[in-house]
């Protein structure tokens, strides 16, 4: 096994071989400790990155990804980890450096950007100083501005951070890592906390500038796909091991580590069979203790009885790790049979009517100031009896408020929302955990639900117990506090309570979305199940349209307050009209495909009176777009059975080129 | 002009709390035991005297007619006669007062400066940083008058070298424009009295600005440690600054906050501690003066006071405010 | 409504056979590994009040009666010295600690009642009946509270209670402000909505979904403001402003001896170290009853 730059490490002899490498982590082990506990959080971990490169670093949570990226920065807590092994950057062994050294090399080439741009910006310091900390020249930094595409560089550098939108602000902290011309950045999931266009414009723009300021990056994240948008090569850790490292190509079509395959397996695309569940991991019986065996051996379906005893070692090929005793199979070949998934047929009438809904929120800023939000602007919807829809959009298109208004936390301004409900009305929540009273116990969360519905009272111990069986929850589960859940449970427990008397409508509002994407897998094939056994009307909020297409009847695409796109899933997919429904598609992360967008809002702050919502943006906009609002109108590529299944865009290009639209709002 | 409002904003609900403040101590008088026609008469008066004298204070007018009345009096500065010193208690106060601030100001100062140095010290990993983490606990543990009692043993009756009682050993002294030594002095370049009636005012000054000066200390401190913590410090760190740097300039203008506020708490602390400290050193001001006047009920007195203790405080906090949305532009709208 | 305790255990076809006590013993077992310093703190204070409360029996002589020569100077005849009329200066600061103790205790009782309860209110009504709440809370806050309880208790008359009484009108603001606060906190959460769409009424919301939330921050401002409290009501009963003459007040203790401060210090310094104790130990115990409920 030969690497770049590199011999054997088995023997524990490192030959120092002037390599080329701007990163090679060896034999890298990580331990610290955490109430009296001590923790492996990476072991024997071995990387490289070569001179402009992007290395993308894929883990779930728990994987030990971040704590790498701290550990080549030198920022990981020193007092209480303990480290093993060599990280060389530029042939420096960092680990060996003392304060003043790791500062200096901090300084002269290392950059860094985290995963949340807002608290990692100085909230009480101007752009330009915070810029001018990296480099003493003010034109310096004006420029590198501009080269991260911010628009009115020389205004922003007077404009505190909470003055930028979240792009603004990752591309700010961008700015800051390029500004002292680093061998290396460390990105720290640098997408996560944004949307998704806003996404794809930022992984276009760090592609640009590796390719402009020949950089070498180490971009981490928990999304193969991000990674595979981006990265040159893969790096794929779990629970502190590496599993695969390869080409970004090889890692996406030919996976060789069980773990990779899975994982790949159970991500969503815009082209899985929704006639099926996604495949998900397995758990198995086998367990490794720390420090020896495989870390994925839980849940490995390959696993063997070497994989509890020994650690496996590199088995790949020339350019391609696989860290598995079973060497390099083409996973992808080994499909086992998903489970099917019923399609339940909607009922006709209607469980949900909304007509011209409308909701403002005003906040006071002054004395006698108000700035108004319009959240919803003029909604009109109807869902049918156990029909599933997907509603589709960015932060603040109006999404979550719709649910809120169903659920009647918020009140409408105008217009009404007529509600069937003879089951009542359910929600699971984004955040899991935050949904779930910290301080009760599964079992009294869920029996207040049971009590509380007029439940039979001798009856709710024993349904309790038939609930957990068939959510997938153990017994012990029920005595415990949702902070001592992970994250996939604590999303379990919430749809047990949700559906423990099953309603009538259900509202997820992307209850997937904190969720790593294995458990997304699960959660997300539990609720499909459940949907197609209860006969629920479903309202399902994501921002993924991979996810809406496949457990919405019908997606609805919002865009800020308006629907701009709705109909069918597969003809929504397959049909898209609408110019924002395609920039939405085309930042699904891992579709590599690109489409021009205007990246900022030429008029940021006014919110434009009369026009469409997303002219600012529209690569193709016309005159008229910014003049008039335009009304939603048929698209009849198919007939629909029902009236509501009908495609309506709201879009001048579209009713330019089809006139048999009328409005019906 | 958003912060010419927000100020604005503030002083209107300063001078409404005033108002609240005015109205509760009109009905705390209305309770009061003590009948003011008695108190003015004495213990001997007759009956009929007494009741005349109701009527010549408009005590027997319905109680609303009363409030405006009182309301109209203690805007235009009308605060009663003093049961005691039977002088109107504005007149009182209005003697008493320059000498309170003198020493309210001065010790405030004093704790800030303190305060700062000791939240920053006990952050710090310095060597003896345990210490001074015991010396903030035990601080605020300390009734003021021990602070007073031990400075007096020490440096009065043991070592010799503060005086222990009033505001100067100078018989005749300038009345200058402010009424405060340290300030007329100054102003007349009499640096004699200056440097004397500065000895003065160490002891109580001290006394009364070691407790909130550890407490500006305490909250400094929990308010740096949280900040340590935050993204934008690591942030810092990276682009390889000197951790002086860092602290400096990123944790302690974010950790800012908290301690201002305490120091607008503090103030009214300090106001209660100044009433035991003026009467412990006979210092000459108003705390002296409503400490006198509790023995005897003398309630006009005592609401006087709290009056106007209640204007400087409500004062104070409002510039904190004011200072503290300047220091954080989030809070800016 | 159901009672707490019945929801929360009634056991479902899982009862372990260990007894009660057992698992009383193994949750405390498991409090003082984790919570080692939230135990010790609340052992500390707990100790105080029975010491406290047994105090004038662990005096070695009557507090109000002269049992000796005036001004004996400590550790002589007397622990502590004697007082001008040759009172045992140690039993009289005992019983003036019972009294500190116990009132600080009283006002934070009534603080964390009305305040807490005002806080509940306002925190999860939101609207007309908050801003009320909230901006009479505010107008207290704004005040000097010690300089306002001077004036209350002149108005009504120097007595213990009458004290207690002015203290506590000026402190529960305190207390409002921090539990609104907290409630708030939890209302924002999606477990308030989830619950509200599970069927749980108002009361049902306030008892179970968001006061729990605001407990452990209770907790907390109260055991970090007994020390405040003792000062404060030591400041008062220096002015005077306390029980009358006899009573062994530790603040009037060491206001009345001030003319003995120079020759017989331990008269008035005593009682203020009696009062340096208790505001010692609740700190500290505050300190670390907070770092109990901060970690994990």
């Amino acid at each position: 096994m030969t690497k770049i730059g590199r011999q054997s490490t088995e023997s524990g002899i490192v030959s120092e071989v002037v390599s080329p490498l701007v990163l090679d982590v060896r034999d890298f082990s990580l331990t610290f400790t955490r109430n009296q506990k001590e923790i492996a959080a990476l072991k024997q971990v071995n990387l490289c990155i070569k001179p402009n490169e992007i290395l993308g670093l894929v883990g779930e949570s728990g994987s030990g990804k971040s704590a790498l990226g701290m550990a080549i920065l030198g920022l990981h807590d020193m007092s209480k980890t303990a480290t093993v092994g060599q990280i060389l950057l530029n042939d420096t062994n960092v680990l060996k450096l003392n304060p003043k050294e790791l500062k200096k090399l901090r300084k002269e080439s290392l950059g860094i950007v985290f995963q949340d741009p807002m608290s990692s910006l100085n909230p009480s310091m101007k752009i330009g100083a915070q810029l001018l900390e990296v480099s003493k020249n003010a034109d310096e930094a004006l420029a590198m501005l501009d080269a991260v595409r911010i628009p009115n560089a020389r205004d922003r550098m007077q404009a505190f951070p909470h003055e930028l939108s979240g792009g603004l602000r990752q591309r700010v902290m961008i700015a800051m890592a390029l500004l002292k011309n680093p061998k290396l950045i460390i990105a720290d999931e640098p997408t996560t906390a944004l949307d998704v266009t806003i996404q794809a414009q930022i992984l276009r723009l760090i592609k640009e500038l590796q390719i402009e300021f020949h950089t070498s990056w180490l971009f981490i994240t928990h999304d193969l796909g991000v990674a595979y948008e981006i990265a040159d090569r893969i790096a794929v850790l779990y629970l502190g091991q590496v599993m695969e490292v390869a080409d970004s190509n090889q890692i996406i079509h030919h996976p060789s580590h069980p773990y990779t395959a899975t994982l790949l397996n159970s991500r969503i695309t815009i082209d899985a069979d929704t006639t099926v569940a996604i495949p998900t991991m397995v758990e198995t019986t086998r367990s490794a203790p720390q420090n020896i065996g495989c870390t994925f051996v839980g849940r490995c379906a390959y696993a063997q009885e070497i994989c509890e005893s020994k650690r496996p070692l590199d088995e790949g090929t020339e350019g391609h790790s696989v860290y598995c005793h079973l060497g390099s199979t083409d996973f992808m070949q080994i499909a086992n049979s998903p489970e099917k998934i019923e399609q339940i047929t909607p009922e006709y009438g209607a469980a949900i009517l909304i007509e011209n809904a409308r909701k403002v929120f005003t906040k006071r800023i002054g004395l006698f100031k108000k700035s108004e939000m319009h959240a919803l602007n003029g909604i009109n919807l109807e869902i049918s009896p156990g029909e599933s829809i997907a509603i589709v959009g960015e932060s603040g298109c109006g999404k979550s408020t719709l649910l809120r208004l169903i659920a009647g936390s918020y009140q409408l301004d105008s217009g009404s929302i007529q509600l069937n409900v003879r089951g009542g009305i359910q929600m699971i929540h984004q955040d899991a955990g935050s949904s779930l009273t910290p301080w009760l116990s599964v079992e009294t969360i869920l029996k207040e639900r049971l009590i509380t519905s007029g439940y039979p009272k001798h009856g709710i111990p024993k349904r309790i117990l038939d609930l957990a069986q068939s959510i997938g929850l153990s017994k012990e589960i029920l005595k415990a506090k949702p902070a001592q859940l992970s994250g996939g449970q604590k999303q379990r427990v919430a749809i047990a309570r949700a559906i423990a008397k099953p309603p009538s409508i259900l509202l997820c509002d992307e209850p997937t979305s904190a969720l790593d994407v294995s458990i997304a897998a699960q959660v997300i094939n539990l609720l499909r199940k459940l949907h197609s056994e209860l006969k629920m009307t479903m309202l399902f909020v994501t921002h993924d349209l991979a996810v809406a297409r496949l457990i919405g009847d019908r997606i609805c695409v919002l865009h800020k307050g308006r629907i701009v796109e709705i109909g069918l899933s597969e003809e929504i997919v397959s049909n898209l009209r609408h110019p924002y429904t395609q920039l939405l598609i085309s930042s699904i992360p891992g579709s590599r495909m690109s489409i021009h967008q205007n990246d900022f809002n030429s008029t940021d702050s006014k919110e434009l009176r009369s026009g469409c919502s997303y002219v600012t943006n529209c690569p193709m906009a016309v005159d008229l777009c910014s003049k008039e609002m335009p009304q939603l109108v048929k698209i009849s590529s198919q007939k629909p059975q029902r009236r509501n299944q009908v495609h309506l865009v709201r879009c001048h290009l579209v009713s330019a080129s089809n006139s048999l639209g009328d409005a019906d709002d | 002009m958003n912060r010419l409002r927000f100020i604005a904003k503030r002083l209107l609900a300063a001078a409404v709390i005033v108002i609240f403040l005015i109205a509760a101590m009109f009905l705390l008088e209305h309770m009061s035991k003590l009948d003011p026609a008695h108190a003015y008469l004495g213990a001997g008066a007759s009956s009929q005297a007494v009741a005349a004298e109701r009527i010549k204070l408009g005590l027997n007018r319905p109680i609303l007619v009363q409030f405006v009345d009182y309301l109209g009096h203690v805007l235009t500065g009308n605060f009663g006669i003093s049961y005691r010193t039977r002088n109107p208690v504005f007149s009182d106060i209005k003697e008493y007062l320059p000498n309170t601030i003198e020493l309210a100001v001065f010790s405030l100062i004093l704790a800030v400066l303190l305060g700062l140095l000791l939240g920053l010290a006990s952050t710090l990993k310095i060597r003896g940083f345990r210490l001074i983490q015991f010396i903030l606990i035990s601080g605020a543990s300390t009734p003021v008058f021990l602070l007073a009692y031990l400075g007096i043993l020490i440096f009065y009756a043991k070592l010799h070298i503060l005086p222990a009682s009033g505001m100067t050993s100078y018989q005749s002294y300038p009345t200058g424009p402010t009424g405060m030594l340290l300030v007329d002095s100054l102003l007349h370049l009499d640096f004699g009295l200056f440097f004397n009636s500065l000895q003065y005012i160490i002891l109580p000054g001290l006394s009364l600005a070691i407790v909130p000066a550890l407490s500006i200390g305490r909250v400094l401190r929990g308010s740096l440690l949280t900040t340590m913590r935050q993204d934008f410090i690591r942030t810092a760190r990276s682009k390889g600054l000197n951790e002086s740097r860092v602290f400096l300039r990123h944790a302690l203008r974010n950790s800012i906050g908290p301690a201002l506020s305490m120091i607008g708490l503090q103030a009214g602390l300090l106001l209660a501690s100044d009433v035991v400290v003026e009467q412990i050193f006979s210092w000459p001001g108003v705390g002296y003066y409503i400490a006198q006047s509790i023995p005897v009920g003398d309630f006009p007195a005592i609401s006087g006071v709290t009056i106007f203790f209640g204007i400087f405080y409500v004062l104070i906090n409002t510039l904190v405010d004011i200072g503290q949305q300047l220091a954080d532009p989030r809070i800016r709208t | 409504m159901t009672n707490s305790s019945t929801t929360i255990n009634t056991p479902i076809a899982l009862t372990s056979s260990s007894s009660v006590f057992s698992k009383v013993a193994q949750r405390f077992k498991m409090l003082l590994i984790t919570r080692k310093s939230l135990v010790v703190g609340v052992s500390i204070i707990a100790t105080i009040t029975i010491l406290c409360f047994f105090a004038p029996m662990l005096a070695p002589y009557n507090p109000l009666q002269p049992v000796g020569t005036p001004f004996s100077p400590p550790f002589h005849s007397f622990l502590f010295g004697s007082d001008s009329i040759g009172r045992d200066e140690l039993s009289r600061v005992l019983a003036g600690m019972k009294s500190s103790w116990f009132s600080a205790l009283e006002v934070i009782a009534s603080g964390v009642i009305i305040g807490g309860s005002v806080g509940l209110i306002a925190g999860s009504s939101r609207g007309f009946l908050d801003n009320l709440l909230m901006r009479i809370t505010d107008a207290f806050l704004s005040l000097p509270g010690p300089i306002l309880a001077i004036a209350v208790v002149a108005a009504l008359g120097p007595s213990l209670t009458h004290t207690l009484i002015a203290v506590s009108v000026v402190w529960w603001p305190f207390y409002a402000r921090i539990v609104r606060g907290e409630i708030n906190a939890q209302m924002s959460r999606p477990h308030v909505e989830a619950a509200r769409l599970s069927g749980a009424g108002r009361t049902r919301l306030m008892i179970f979904h968001l006061l729990p939330g605001a407990i452990p921050a209770i907790v907390v401002t109260a055991s970090l403001d007994v020390g405040n409290l003792i000062l404060t009501l030591a400041g008062l009963s220096f002015l005077g402003l306390g029980a009358p003459a006899p009573a062994p007040e530790l603040g009037a203790m060491a206001a009345r001896n001030l003319p003995y401060l120079l020759q017989d210090w331990w008269t008035s310094v005593m009682p203020a170290i009696g009062i340096f104790i208790l505001a010692f130990l609740s700190n500290v115990c505050g300190d670390l009853i907070r770092a109990g409920l901060e970690e994990l």
